[in-house]
């Protein structure tokens, strides 16, 4: 079943659900449906019944799941404790359609919002969370229920500083020490005020990885870079913008694609077609009208020759392309192996795929066969 | 094999081969519709891009689980139809594009028939024109599939997966030169495993014996295209025998390969929504 199939019986509500009464999805800011995917699960935000619940739809079928949800539901519902959000296993609930047009009465589980704020929001915060969560690790170490995902996404905290579980797709009524340890890192993180990035999720539409202590992020229209603490910290905004890697990103204007350095400076000027750093090799590779040419960290040019292609940098050698044949050049730009193969893999472990008409055989880093492959074992 | 899960870091690619030449003005039977089988593949291909996009939604923003290519052939040789090569879904999303509006008939369990509009974002645009070039797709892909494998960040990452989607013959190789480059597009591959390459072969005729990953040649029809089709696609992985051993009725043993003949747009929606189940597969 697909996302769209459970979008479209919850924004057209009337006569798909069998017992749910006055389902309207949760809209946010941009007019669509709060949606979260988790694996096979979708979480939706509802309202129903003027309450506002998480709505969990699973994308497949699984009986052993359906077993498990069904007796957590059930655990959850006979004992009370303050770090427990009301939930429900809703066999039948959801009548959907498939792409086909056949209709389907699908197994949700419906779980109230808690009131407050997710955990991962309230870092800045923790001081009153270290000893919440410290109870919250003492009722696990003597309930029969393991969470099984304990994470800042999962725990929200209400205004009275009590912490709630939810989500409990990967519950299970056996006691385990995984969920000790979770918590354990969740505490490491609010006593070090380790924001884990994702509140810049819910200002920005989609973020890169805090590299260099900066990180590429996206409001919808350009991209920029901003350190932890939201402050833009590299000039200019950008069409596309990749992570920083020692001290380099290639970010690409209405001009083409080029590399920046941290302080926005222009390594490679932003003219080309395509632009890949490697920063454990220190080389780039440009790309400009087909023909692909190597750089330095610089921003010199490295080879003498230009190729039609030139892969990625492994075991410090990149295949190369030239005039149809292949053959593999040093991160220094120099020959390593002439262009004399027919096809290439790049190198793994010391080792390289070729092909000579129809024969493949192995290579080394120095260009000798070491094996002949038979192609059906490939 | 064929485990990886996908990350923001170890993403999955797609590639889709959709073949645009002019027999694809023919039209075939949908949902009690007459379309295209143009339109049949750009409605469906828009729909598991649509599907690939909400996957990847999380907390009101977008993280980029897939790298995502879609290739035409026909008329005028082979065009990119999502940008330069990969594209991801945060571009996918704010790529400008029309929209469609599809009506749909629910029939519900009491017998009520109530009919719903959905608007599609047209990221694949049906075109019918020209010859079949599928040789120079089929090429492209492999450039594009051989780049992605060779960045060492995607070393761990799952296999790509490749769907090639066509109504007849390349008009620009004979069958030795796909089964060559088929092949080699069939070595691609991760540490996860090699290339999941699918060629779904459509038909509008109802009369023309369908055929779903064929376990067997004997499966096929009797004829070389058939055959073709069987040499150029990939045996399907054991983790997907039980799935498509259902769809197939319950008959044949695995290994299942992954190819169609004379599929309908149902057959077509059933074997491309198998190829992209790795997209379960987001941590």
């Amino acid at each position: 079943m697909n996302i769209n199939a459970f979008l479209e019986s919850l924004l057209n509500s009337k006569g798909r659900f069998r017992t749910l009464k006055g389902v309207s999805a949760v809209i946010d800011g941009d007019g669509l449906p709060v949606i979260s995917i988790n694996g096979e699960c979708a979480e939706f935000e509802i309202m129903t019944d003027d309450k506002h619940c998480f709505l969990r739809c699973f994308l497949q079928q699984n009986t052993a799941r359906n077993e498990r949800m069904r007796e957590i539901s059930d655990y959850t519902q006979r004992i009370y404790s303050p770090y427990i959000a009301p939930q429900i296993w809703l066999e039948d609930e959801m009548l959907v359609f498939d792409t086909l047009g056949n209709a389907h009465w699908m197994d949700v589980m419906l779980q109230e919002k808690p009131a407050g704020e997710r955990l991962e929001r309230l870092f800045s915060t923790s001081a009153p969370l270290v000893e919440a969560l410290g109870q919250l690790s003492e009722w696990l170490a003597t309930n029969d229920f393991s969470h099984g995902s304990i994470t800042a996404r999962n725990i929200f905290v209400e205004p009275n500083g009590t912490p709630v579980l939810v989500d409990y797709t990967h519950a299970s009524r056996q006691r385990s020490d995984s969920d000790q340890q979770q918590i354990n890192s969740l505490l490491w993180q609010v006593e070090a005020d380790l924001s884990p990035a994702s509140e810049p999720l819910a200002k920005y539409f989609t973020i890169g990885t805090m590299n260099d202590g900066v990180m590429c992020v996206f409001d919808g229209q350009q991209w920029i870079y901003i350190d932890k603490d939201d402050r833009q910290v590299v000039p200019g905004s950008f069409l596309e913008a990749g992570d920083f890697a020692e001290n380099r990103a290639v970010v690409r204007i209405a001009e083409g694609y080029g590399l920046i350095d941290i302080d926005g400076r222009w390594i490679v000027k932003p003219e080309l077609d395509d632009l890949e750093w490697d920063c454990n090799n220190n080389v780039a590779i440009a790309t400009l009208d087909g023909v692909s040419w190597l750089v330095g960290r610089g921003g010199e040019r490295i080879c003498n020759a230009d190729y039609e292609q030139i892969m990625s940098c492994s075991d410090g050698l990149l295949a190369v392309r030239s005039n149809g044949r292949y053959g593999f050049l040093r991160r220094d730009g120099s020959v390593a192996i002439e262009p004399k193969f027919d096809d290439a893999s790049s190198f793994c472990d010391g080792m390289a795929r070729v092909r000579i008409g129809t024969e493949q055989f192995v290579i080394d880093i120095d260009g000798a066969i070491i094996q002949k492959i038979n192609a059906l074992t490939l | 094999m064929y485990t990886a899960r996908i990350t923001r870091k170890q993403p999955a690619v797609f590639i889709f081969l959709i073949d645009r030449s002019g027999s694809t003005a023919e039209r075939m039977q949908f949902c009690n519709r007459l379309i295209t089988k143009a339109e049949a593949v750009a409605m469906v291909t828009n729909m598991i891009l649509r599907e690939m996009l909400n996957r990847c939604r999380r907390d009101g923003g977008i993280v980029d689980y897939f790298h995502i290519a879609a290739l035409g052939y026909g008329g005028d040789g082979v065009q990119m139809l999502l940008g330069k090569d990969f594209i991801t879904p945060s571009q996918l999303y704010i790529s400008p594009v029309t929209r469609k509006v599809i009506e749909h008939e629910r029939m519900f369990p009491d017998g009520v028939v109530r009919y719903y509009t959905d608007e599609l974002r047209q990221w694949v645009e049906p075109r019918s024109e020209g010859s079949t070039p599928m040789r120079a797709a089929m090429e492209k892909a492999l450039a594009l599939g051989r780049k992605w494998c060779a960045r060492p960040e995607n070393r761990d990452s799952y296999p790509p997966t490749i769907f090639n989607i066509t109504d007849g013959e390349a008009s620009d190789a004979d069958h030795q030169t796909l089964r060559e480059v088929s092949e080699q597009i069939r070595c691609l591959g991760t540490n996860d495993g090699t290339a999941l390459f699918f060629n779904i072969n459509i038909s509008a005729s109802l009369e023309d014996k369908t055929v779903l990953f064929p376990a067997l040649p004997n499966e096929l029809p009797e004829n070389r295209y058939a055959r073709l089709l069987y040499d150029m696609s990939s045996d399907m992985p054991a983790e997907y025998s039980e799935i498509i051993w259902q769809l197939k009725g319950k008959i044949g043993q695995p290994p299942f390969r992954a190819m169609s003949c004379n599929a309908s747009v149902a057959d077509m929606i059933a074997m491309l929504n198998i190829g992209s189940r790795s997209i379960n597969k987001i941590l």
